[in-house]
């Protein structure tokens, strides 16, 4: 088993992450999350157009994330690509954001910058980062690309085992890069209610040890499963791609919403709090979401410290698809 | 196609092989059976490659646990989805024999869980193929690589086969072509993708009788979105799927060859050999298929 290197250790101590092997033992429901608190910062983007590397570096000073931390690390940026459809572009965070992320981290010090990804719908990565448009522009930026479905793998411990899964999978990237983003893209989802940073860890598990579209997953049940994962895999850090947003009958077939804006934290719990809130809809009401708190962080806006923008100037309704098991997710 | 393509890139291809057998997904990293599998299948009949070849063989073999299945990676015990690939491989090497039907036994022991019937979910659950794990339900890739397998081996007749084929027949998308084997969720008709619509087709090769309307949309799918596809898997498999229905269009091995120039993926095992599989004289062979074997 790879070990967690010094570096990213020290990473998970300046970014006040807890870790989950002292709370694993604790009740699915009734957790108490007031040790917890984290901040969150909300930027606003108006479009894919402007200058999106400054917001992030202003975001991710402001959450601690400077130069010092950053300096000589590897860091891991972990986009949503599940499905290639240029036609669809909300599908996927958009390649831009990428890029930006991966300059921020350039210009704070990084040693390296990575992107990867292990897409659950389609076998082929040169299609998911042809199509998204991704491709081109990590070729012209130089910017590395691993294929998650495929690289070699660790078995680790179940940090949760909220599964029925006693160990899990980890691709030797995700496991030795300093600081790991998730980078999901703001979007409505027809089982889980939301996709976002915690549920964008789905893509770090490789196809080739559990399917496509990472059929054991879903066999062990989503919500459980993503907390297993968050639990094991222990990401540093997520930024939301909110700019325009996918409402309805998402992850895929949804509709695009212009939001605006970008979220960003540490605490990935709290991000997708904030991000859920910013769609209008009930963390507490979200399974997996509500089986963070207290487990891996908060979701209570008493627990939150907003940075940024308001989470009040930038909400917007994302409508849900009409269905019952998705009627009592509205805030 | 200029003949130096294809040598060059068999020429890079046999250079990725690791020296304990097999191939790893890229050059200088661990075999696993699927790209191993995919590059015998791409490399058999080359004399120059007959050691490599051979030592492969060796290497897929002593994945084989004693019920017959291949596991995908020394490290990966219990993984066995690429089974049949390790079978289609030894039979178009012409060795292993007694492997060979031990996989196949072992394909047939296997099968996909069946789901609860969720009205959601648009595609007939009761319907029996097989998995890319197991004890999960079935999907269209593996379901077909099973088929190709099983019916390469003299299994065509097999019940198991039969309700794969109608599995593949029921998880077309209404607009042409499959993906990995939702068709339709809450209603919405899914998109197809190129890669997984050509391997169907390749595996309903082995249906008889009239030609189902699922694969005469397939093929116009194909049709309209293989010209601009520059990814070298999905467009692999997209014209082999073609090939075995004999509808691949005199352009398709200038794509093949502009895919297999393109420079920005050298080392990727799996894709080259899939671009040197569909560019191959007879590439249906390997399958166990003739040209022509599908009804018109």
């Amino acid at each position: 088993m790879t070990p967690i290197s010094p570096s990213r250790r020290r990473f998970l101590a300046v970014a006040g992450i807890a870790t989950t092997s002292a709370m694993s033992a604790q009740a699915w429901a009734g957790r108490n999350e007031r040790g917890w608190r984290s901040d969150v910062f909300i930027a606003r983007a108006g479009s894919y157009s402007v200058d999106l590397r400054q917001p992030i570096i202003e975001g991710l000073e402001a959450l601690g994330i400077v130069h010092e931390v950053v300096r000589g690390k590897t860091v891991l940026l972990k986009p949503n690509l599940v499905e290639p459809a240029a036609k669809a572009p909300h599908i996927n965070t958009h390649p831009t954001v990428v890029l930006a992320a991966a300059e921020a981290f350039r210009c704070l010090g990084a040693a390296s910058v990575l992107i990867a990804e292990g897409q659950g719908h389609v076998r082929d990565t040169e299609l998911v980062l042809d199509e998204s448009g991704l491709g081109a522009e990590l070729r012209r930026e130089g910017l590395p690309f691993v294929d998650l479905n495929h690289d070699e793998v660790d078995e680790v411990p179940n940090a949760l085992r909220l599964t029925g899964l006693k160990t899990l999978w980890l691709p030797r990237a995700v496991r030795t890069a300093d600081i790991v983003v998730s980078m999901p893209k703001m979007k409505t989802h027809h089982w889980a209610g939301a996709t976002l940073s915690m549920k964008n860890l789905f893509g770090i598990m490789p196809g080739v040890c559990y399917g496509w579209p990472k059929n054991v997953l879903h066999r062990e049940g989503i919500p459980q499963s993503i907390l297993d994962i968050n639990a094991t895999a222990r990401p540093h850090l997520a930024i939301v791609d909110g700019i325009v947003g996918m409402e309805g009958d998402g992850p895929i077939m949804g509709t695009p919403i212009d939001s605006g804006l970008l979220v960003m934290g540490t605490n990935l719990t709290a991000v997708d709090a904030t991000a859920a809130r910013l769609m209008r809809l009930d963390p507490s009401r979200i399974a997996y979401l509500a089986g963070a708190s207290g487990r891996l962080g908060p979701i209570a806006e008493s627990h939150i410290g907003q940075r940024g923008e308001s989470i009040a100037s930038l909400a917007q309704t994302y409508a849900l698809l009409d269905h019952p098991s998705l009627a009592g997710l509205r805030a | 196609m200029d003949e130096a393509r294809p040598t060059d890139a068999r020429r890079r291809l046999l250079n990725a092989a690791n020296p304990r057998g097999g191939w790893g997904e890229r050059a200088g990293v661990p075999s696993r059976a699927e790209p191993t599998a995919l590059a015998c299948l791409a490399l058999a009949g080359e004399t120059s490659a007959e050691a490599p070849l051979a030592l492969a063989a060796r290497w897929l073999a002593a994945r084989q646990g004693p019920d017959g299945a291949v596991t995908a990676a020394e490290a990966l015990p219990g993984v066995a989805w690429a089974t049949p690939h390790a079978l289609l491989a030894w039979r178009s090497l012409g060795v292993d024999r007694e492997a060979q039907k031990r996989a196949a036994r072992c394909l047939l022991a296997r099968s996909g869980a069946v789901s609860e019937a969720d009205a959601v979910v648009g595609h007939d659950q009761s319907l029996i193929g097989w998995s890319w794990v197991e004890g999960t339900h079935s999907w269209v890739e593996p379901t077909a690589w099973a088929i190709l397998a099983l019916a390469s081996t003299g299994d065509r007749g097999h019940p198991r086969v039969e309700q794969g084929l109608a599995l593949i027949l029921d998880r077309s998308i209404p607009t042409g072509g499959w993906n990995y084997g939702n068709r339709t969720v809450f209603g919405r008709a899914l998109r197809p993708h190129p890669g997984p619509t050509g391997l169907a087709l390749l595996a309903l090769a082995h249906l008889g009788g009239p030609t189902p309307p699922a694969v005469t949309k397939a093929i116009c799918y194909l049709k309209d979105v293989l010209p601009a596809t520059r990814a070298g898997g999905s467009l692999a498999w997209g014209v082999m799927g073609l090939k075995a229905w004999g509808a691949a269009p005199p352009e398709s091995p200038r794509w093949l060859a502009t895919a297999l120039d393109d420079s920005d993926h050298p080392d990727q095992v799996s894709r080259k050999a899939a671009l040197l599989l569909a560019s191959a004289q007879d590439p249906l062979a390997r399958f166990g298929l003739k040209a022509g074997n599908a009804p018109r």
